[in-house]
């Protein structure tokens, strides 16, 4: 029965719905509409979940219909463990961010069908089989990122808004290219089908970098990152947390998936100048967490970091590299989700997000001090908790492929551990001193609801990852074939 | 004989209904309702050609119908209607309404109509000179506003530097054909007189060049558009385009397709040249209609891209979508008053986001269509050029096109910013848009931004119908 309703496109119509549906209440009950497509989406989700077979064919739940014919593009979708998995991701992380912005109070409106746009677009690139729709949806995300950072950031909103949209876009167009060579190679904008195309070894070698320049940003890999922490800080809270836990996460996958899957010669010949700009990134982007005095820059570069050990991972070529690279995706999406809500309940309270000026919160929030123990402790990879299980991976992939490699890395992780901890340390930990810091309150509900499944979800995948890692393990499997 | 006839209908109920409402502008004072009724008109006609069919040449060799031409005819008319209905409104506020704008403006429309039916030098160039004579009009018809009648001198001089040349390459072309007629010429460039016939044709398409502002024949282009009234403004970006566009499309592939060898590097140094001046000088640009035209001397460098790899559908295509998003902006700016004064400069649309939602939203919409933001329509029209061009080994070009592309996104994406995430400044808070015509206006400018988002979603008959144009023309 299953079989017979388009549930991947109920679940992409489902946030689109929504977006529109939500102008036509008033701001007091936007929230509660965008809420319900949330959730409703979620739901779909859930089915498709319910309903995937790891053990079955490569893409389930495949939809195809002509869409413009003469260059041979369709209405393409489906979705196998890699992308199962981004979609859970979405619908989960969505309303949580969601609730994190209730706490806007200018158009609230627009702000919650901005983020069923967003979402709706995201679900797009993870569930389209067609390339030309793949960069539809892909840019799609820009227009209501680049309104919520613009409409509800801070001071230089602008500005970041500006260089977040042309920045990304810039690296778009020279995918752009690459997919026009695609498509007219192949015949078709059938993603499936490119996926076991041989490619002439010389042009694969410039479709990759065109690729490169786009998920390279996208992800982002060290040096094109500068984008990402302006984009965090001055981005409202609930922006932050998808823009770090979803939008980032598209550049991994669009490595795995079309890198990686339908150009695999190409990324070999590349791989160890990408091992390379993993490595900088990580020790770099963990030096530079060490020196900030910001606690949302500091959490931004450590994404940098951490997405270091996601493309490490990917370019090692081992089967470990690869889950690892998925299972650090996965684990950064809610770990940093986690931790940009907690600076975010901080600085609701406080309006600033200067580690200075705050120590002993502890003591004062003794419940927030608790829960983000367990985020901090992830971001740094403890094991038992998610990020353990990714790193460590990432980490064995590396060593498959090179000692040295291994090595640098793992400094990487021992910088990581330095800086949350000294994070948290210099927040938490200490007497109350700062006036500001003794007129805090402990959570409330909104907020507990926001970080209590999180905090199970981190713990869950750290204790029993292979929940996760069946899903997607057959579908890497196909990834490593065609990667010989 | 009369068959054949039967084929220019339409045109001929254009060029008698112009007549007609040029005898009542002299003596009936209600001038809204002469404009209204040119636009009636417009959509009339386009309706009327859309739903013919049928083929062939007429008028002794004067005139071709098909359906190329077909569909360029309707989105000219289409366009001018939609531009029509934007003046009402606009000059009741500071100048008295003119019914001679609409009259105007049909006889631009009959000019462009036969260009782009002409199959002759001479039919070719009588209604060139038809559509040039009632623009220059149009631009100047504010004879109290300064600007307005240095535009108007200046869209004349310069417009009649650019016929003079091109006379000057259409009789070369003459000379060296032995006839005016698109077939001869054809026929000729396929044999010996290669060399005098790409004289001519360079002639030829600087004129063009110049009608379609391609640098560096732009320079009239920033001081008409800002100088003109908004409406006026909005006319020019979409129909004279569209009608010099495509027949500079037409003439290149069709008959001086034999000369491919002289217009392929002259053809890509325009494009290149005005697609990065366009986008770098379009940064520059603090007045809303200056920085409209910089993107219409981009747009059209992006159209010669398809051009060059001999695609019809993808030039009939991006037309399209770049006359709706541009209408729509230029829609918007004649719809907006600050403190009852005409809109100019980009900072003044501060906080347009607060107070007029709607208007502000439709303008966006358009924007993010130029800008070729997928899922809007504009990015329909990129990938289909750009793509035609890929597929045509322009690569290189295809690739600075795209990059070009990327830094016009910086300029259209700088008016979203001042729409939206500006507060509205204190002494131009008033944004002023009532009464019926203000709201036909609203309504077209929503119309062509739901257009402007939907056309990518189902592309399908356009798709299919400029296909089918393109088919001709080849």
């Amino acid at each position: 029965m299953l079989e017979a309703i388009p549930l991947l496109s109920l679940l992409n119509a489902a946030p689109f719905l929504g977006f529109f549906a939500v102008f036509l209440f008033d701001d007091r009950h936007a929230k509660r509409v965008a809420l319900f497509f949330a959730g409703l989406t979620a739901a779909l989700a859930l089915m498709v979940l319910a309903g995937f077979d790891p053990a079955g064919a490569p893409f389930q739940f495949v939809e195809k219909v002509p869409w413009i014919t003469a260059l041979g593009l369709s209405y393409h979708k489906g979705i196998d463990g890699i992308s199962l998995w981004f979609v859970m991701l979405t619908v989960f992380l969505t309303p949580v961010a969601m609730m994190a912005g209730f706490a806007v109070k200018e158009r609230t409106r627009l702000f919650m069908g901005l983020f069923l746009l967003l979402e709706a677009m995201i679900l797009g690139v993870f569930t389209t089989l067609d390339l030309f729709l793949f960069y539809v949806f892909f840019e799609g995300v820009l227009i209501p990122m680049f309104f919520i950072i613009g409409l509800w950031g801070g001071e230089q909103r602008f500005y970041a808004a500006m260089k977040f949209f042309l920045y990304t876009f810039l690296g778009s167009v020279l995918m752009l290219l690459a997919v026009f060579v695609m498509i007219l190679k192949t015949g078709s904008g059938d993603m499936t089908a490119m996926m076991g195309f041989a490619f002439p070894k010389e042009l694969a070698l410039f479709l990759w970098m065109g690729f490169f320049a786009s998920f390279a940003i996208k992800t982002p890999m060290w040096p094109f990152h500068t984008w990402l922490p302006l984009a965090h800080v001055q981005a409202p809270t609930a922006g932050s947390v998808i823009l770090a836990a979803l939008l980032l996460k598209m550049g991994g996958y669009g490595f795995i998936r079309i890198s990686l899957q339908m150009l695999p010669q190409a990324s070999q010949v590349f791989a160890p100048l990408m091992i390379i700009l993993s490595l900088v990134a990580i020790i770099y982007a963990s030096l530079v967490a060490l020196a900030q005095v910001d606690m949302k820059k500091l959490v931004a570069y450590s994404s940098v970091a951490h997405m270091g050990f996601m493309t490490l991972g990917i370019f090692s070529g081992t089967r470990e590299g690869l889950e690892g690279a998925m299972m650090v995706m996965i684990s950064h999406a809610l770990v940093s989700a986690a931790l940009f809500l907690g600076v975010g309940v901080l600085y609701e309270r406080t309006h600033t997000r200067q580690i200075e000026a705050y120590g002993g919160v502890a003591q004062v929030m003794p419940h927030f001090a608790a829960l983000m123990m367990v985020f901090f402790l992830a971001a740094l990879g403890l094991p038992g908790t998610s990020g353990f299980v990714g790193e460590f991976l990432s980490l064995q992939g590396a060593w498959l492929y090179d000692g040295f490699v291994a090595f640098i890395a793992a400094l990487g992780v021992i910088l990581s551990a330095s800086y949350m901890l000294w994070l948290y340390k210099r927040v938490f930990f200490g007497a109350v001193e700062k006036p500001l810091v003794r007129g805090l309150t402990d959570l409330g509900a909104r907020e507990y609801v926001m970080l209590v499944p999180l905090m199970l979800f981190v713990l869950g995948m750290g204790l029993y990852p292979s929940f996760v890692r069946d899903v997607f393990a057959p579908s890497l499997m196909r990834v490593m074939e065609v990667w010989g | 004989m009369m068959e054949s006839v039967s084929l220019i209908r339409p045109e001929l109920f254009l060029a008698l209904a112009a007549l007609a409402f040029l005898l009542m502008s002299a003596w009936f004072q209600k001038a809204e309702g002469i404009i209204y009724g040119c636009a009636g008109v417009m959509v009339i006609a386009a309706l009327w050609i859309a739903c013919a069919d049928g083929a062939g040449v007429l008028l002794n060799g004067m005139i071709a119908v098909d359906d190329f031409r077909r569909f360029v005819k309707v989105i000219i008319l289409l366009s001018g209607a939609a531009a029509l209905l934007f003046a009402p409104s606009f000059f009741k506020q500071d100048d008295p309404v003119d019914g001679a704008y609409g009259v105007l403006a049909l006889f631009a429309s009959l000019g462009m109509l036969g260009m782009v039916s002409a199959t002759h030098l001479l039919s070719f160039y009588v209604s060139f000179e038809l559509q040039n004579l009632a623009l220059y009009i149009l631009v100047a018809m504010r004879r109290d506003n300064r600007a307005s009648s240095e535009a108007g001198v200046k869209y004349f001089v310069l417009g009649a530097l650019a016929s003079g040349v091109m006379v000057f390459g259409l009789s070369w072309l003459y000379g060296f054909a032995g006839s005016g007629s698109y077939a001869m010429i054809a026929s000729a460039a396929d044999h010996a007189q290669g060399l005098g016939l790409g004289v001519g044709m360079i002639f030829v398409l600087a004129g063009l060049a110049f009608k379609v502002s391609l640098v560096p024949f732009h320079m009239w282009t920033p001081d008409v558009y800002d100088g003109a009234a908004a409406p006026v403004t909005g006319f020019l970006t979409a129909a004279p385009k569209i009608a010099a566009m495509a027949v500079l499309g037409f003439l290149l592939l069709v008959p001086f397709g034999g000369l491919w060898v002289f217009w392929q590097g002259p053809l890509a140094a325009l494009a290149l040249l005005s697609m990065f001046w366009g986008a770098l000088a379009g940064l520059l640009q603090t007045h809303i209609k200056r920085l409209m035209a910089y993107s219409a001397i981009l747009n059209m460098g992006t159209l010669l891209l398809a051009v060059l790899a001999r695609d019809g559908q993808s030039l009939l295509l991006y037309l399209c979508v770049y006359v709706m998003a541009a209408l729509g902006v230029m829609g918007g700016v004649s719809l907006i008053r600050i403190k009852g004064q005409e809109l100019e400069r980009i900072e003044d649309c501060a906080g347009l986001g607060r107070v007029h939602p709607v208007l502000a939203g439709a303008m966006a919409l358009c924007l993010f269509s130029l800008a070729a933001v997928p899922p809007m329509a504009g990015f329909l029209g990129k990938f289909m050029v750009f793509f035609a061009a890929v597929k045509a080994d322009f690569t290189g070009l295809a690739a600075l096109g795209l990059l070009a592309s990327v830094l016009a996104a910086a300029f259209y994406l700088r008016v979203v910013k001042v729409i939206y995430f500006e507060a509205p400044k204190q002494e131009a808070a008033s944004f002023e848009a009532q009464g019926l015509p203000a709201r036909a206006a609203a309504a077209a400018v929503v119309l062509l931004a739901l257009a402007s988002s939907f056309l990518m979603i189902y592309p399908g008959p356009l798709l299919t119908w400029t296909a089918s144009a393109a088919e001709s023309l080849l």
